[in-house]
């Protein structure tokens, strides 16, 4: 087998399905969730909101649109409460708007009814994941000494049908 | 070509159809398999991978198997595809219909945990006043449950439990532990104060870490030299002689090439899977006299859980002697018929100590969520249950004629919901742990008696209960289909109650008890 090399690793990807300021809301956001923490890269070191932008552009209609009404919603609370996008609050600002929309629940397949609850329950599942599976993280861990889970043996196609 | 006529058409690889094939072919009778998938190559087919290299980053393919929530990014490819082999059901009674057709099938990746049917089960119906019982009980599958036990070598600890049946254990049985942590001493203390049984789970240790037909049962079969496999053959229809109505092969297809294939023997054996087995009977328009064919689908509830935190094993101080550990509580709810509860049947619950809080048990972020779990690391005790659902006439499978697979087979159609009864049982098992760890003092972190929809825990059964009266059951006491005697169905259709335990143990002593019973038969040429 030959050397070949991952596209990550030399291209960047091409945000496409996020308009410009739900982006600017997912990467702030994305920021708070996930920043640096002991020592590790954070979501924004990771490029966790371009993954994302990918992922949920792939995602079933009802996934996208909890993200994108989710972060349309925090720029309107942001816009209604500072008269500023969200991707311009601080994080005490930032926090006021996110804090009524946090909920514990027993169960992760439980999500909330609420639909801006369930985005942010979402967004809480989605970055902290994006953040450790990403390459970067892996790339910074092994150059660390530290080992990362997920993955494990994957299967390929299994005697895949014929197509023709 | 001539077409080659064996003893007995075996439909399925899996845990039944390979048990059938072990006892009829170690008998001396001729055996073909029909496999409806590819047989899976575990050096070839699988590579290790980080999360990173992963299309979906770990995340899985959106919008893929969104029935089967055991899925993951690196077990994709295990699974039925579901756009290759759809099944409706109503949007408002979602149904996990969760399946593997590779060779071996569901026996390759089963969790092993390894329990007998008991009395309580199989004969439910004296119990409960309500249901029918089984037309065998715990004394007629004994022997064959300790046969099965030897073969996938069952590791547990003997209790003498009428509720649990003890087994033919691994090296006797395992000793009681000495050195349990101090969570799990306080946990049995006070579930023993409230009548609990705490025990121990019992599983198959199998081979080499895989307790599977392919590696248990086949094996032994193609060594007889009297078995022949035939893989990516999905069966369409059994064939059956217009003159003596009797079941004389079947039609298959190709997956592959969709070459439609004729195949005969003098037996045919259904093994294909609870609800495949069904949905071939209904596709091929047999054994229905009862009208009861496709009906009394059930399996059990997962997902209530109870999370506390011990207070003296948090902030770094879960230490071994503290935590670690778990233990395991067969059923201990109705056990006697005066019992007044607000539901019927059990549950069991296994409760394990040393592990950590989740960040959805939180509603935090960032920094403040990260010390929280720290905060928590090591400190919890968590408690789940497997509960039975009744049997429910109700609760059933059609053919839907408008949808086909990707051969030209009309689809199944999934009707089932759950009653008052799960929810009153998950209520009851959700607050009888809450009320455990309060008592030993522990925070509870989380609750929920909410549960997956039916099907979650792949351990579907019904839809060809056995039973002595042909108008209420589609199977006799043999496996054998009241029409059609030399029509049998040996996995988990034929059952009349599935209790909490896994299915496996029953459904491989059934199949072996069904086998020997028509190896008799055909020597004796009553079939």
């Amino acid at each position: 087998m030959l050397d070949v090399t991952p596209p990550d690793s030399v291209a960047e990807p091409v945000a496409r399905f996020f308009t410009a300021p739900q982006y600017a809301a997912l990467h702030r956001l994305s920021g708070l969730i996930q920043p640096p923490l002991k020592g590790n890269l954070g979501a924004l070191d990771c490029g966790v909101p371009d993954f994302l932008d990918f992922l949920i552009g792939v995602s079933p209609a009802e996934r996208q649109q909890l993200y994108r009404s989710g972060l349309d919603a925090l720029n309107a609370q942001a816009k209604k409460q500072f008269s500023k996008s969200f991707a311009d609050l601080d994080d005490a600002q930032s926090h006021t708007i996110l804090q009524p929309m946090l909920v514990a629940v027993p169960w992760p397949t439980d999500p909330p009814k609420d639909a801006l609850k369930a985005f942010v329950f979402a967004v809480r599942e989605d970055v902290p994941m994006a953040t450790r599976n990403s390459p970067e993280y892996a790339a910074e861990a092994a150059a660390s000494g530290r080992r990362v889970g997920g993955g494990g043996l994957v299967w390929r196609p299994i005697d895949p049908v014929y197509r023709g | 070509m001539a077409i080659k006529e064996y003893d007995v058409l075996i439909v399925g690889s899996g845990h039944s159809g390979g048990m059938a094939a072990k006892v009829l072919t170690q008998k001396g009778i001729s055996c073909l398999m029909l496999n409806a998938g590819p047989e899976a190559d575990y050096a070839q087919d699988r590579s290790a991978k980080a999360a990173h290299e992963l299309p979906y980053r770990g995340f899985n393919q959106p919008g893929r198997l969104p029935h089967v929530l055991q899925a993951n990014e690196a077990n994709a490819e295990q699974w039925v595809d579901e756009k290759e082999v759809p099944y409706t059901h109503d949007p408002a009674k979602p149904y996990n219909w969760v399946r593997v057709r590779l060779l071996g099938g569901r026996s390759l990746f089963w969790a092993r945990q390894s329990f007998r049917l008991s009395d309580l089960e199989f004969k439910a119906g004296d119990l409960e006043g309500t249901g029918e019982n089984w037309p065998i009980s715990l004394s007629d599958l004994d022997p064959y449950y300790s046969q099965v036990e030897a073969i996938f070598r069952v590791r547990g600890r003997k209790e003498g439990w009428p509720q649990f049946p003890d087994g033919n254990f691994v090296d006797g049985g395992m000793p009681r532990p000495v050195n349990e942590s101090q969570t799990i001493r306080t946990f049995t203390d006070l579930a023993n104060q409230r009548g609990i049984g705490v025990s121990a789970m019992r599983f198959s240790e199998g081979v080499n870490g895989l307790a599977s037909s392919i590696n248990l049962l086949l094996p032994d079969a193609l060594a007889t030299g009297k078995l022949d496999i035939v893989s990516n053959a999905i069966v369409r229809e059994i064939s059956v002689d217009k003159n003596t109505g009797r079941a004389n092969g079947a039609q298959f297809v190709d997956r592959h090439s969709r070459r439609e294939m004729l195949v005969k023997a003098k037996v045919v054996v259904l093994a294909a899977g609870t609800l495949e087995s069904t949905r071939l009977l209904l596709n091929s328009g047999l054994a229905n006299s009862s009208g009861v064919l496709g009906h009394y689908l059930h399996d059990q509830i997962y997902g209530v859980s109870v999370v506390a935190s011990v207070p003296e094993a948090r902030d770094g101080k879960a230490g071994a002697g503290l935590m670690g550990g778990n233990v395991f509580m067969p059923r201990f709810r109705n056990l006697q018929k005066d019992e007044k509860r607000d539901f019927i049947k059990g549950y069991c619950m296994l409760v394990s100590s040393g592990g950590s809080a989740q960040p959805y048990h939180f509603p935090l972020y960032g920094e403040e969520l990260q010390k929280t779990l720290d905060h928590y690391a090591g400190s919890c005790v968590q408690g789940s249950i497997f509960g039975e659902r009744p049997a429910r006439f109700e609760n059933h499978v059609t053919i839907d004629k408008d949808v086909m697979d990707a051969w030209g087979i009309p689809v199944l159609h999934v009707d089932v919901k759950d009653g008052d009864n799960e929810h009153n049982m998950a209520k009851d098992a959700a607050n009888t742990m809450e009320e455990i760890f309060t008592a030993a003092q522990w925070d509870i972190v989380s609750k929920t008696d909410k549960f997956y929809p039916p099907g979650y825990s792949i351990h579907e059964v019904g839809t060809a209960r056995m039973g002595d009266d042909p108008k209420k059951s589609v199977l006799n006491r043999w496996n054998q289909t009241h029409d059609i005697k030399n029509l049998l169905v040996v996995d988990g259709a034929c059952f009349v109650t599935c209790g909490w335990q896994n299915p496996t143990m029953t459904i491989l002593a059934v199949s072996m008890r069904a086998s020997e019973h028509l190896a008799e038969e055909i020597k004796k040429g009553n079939v």
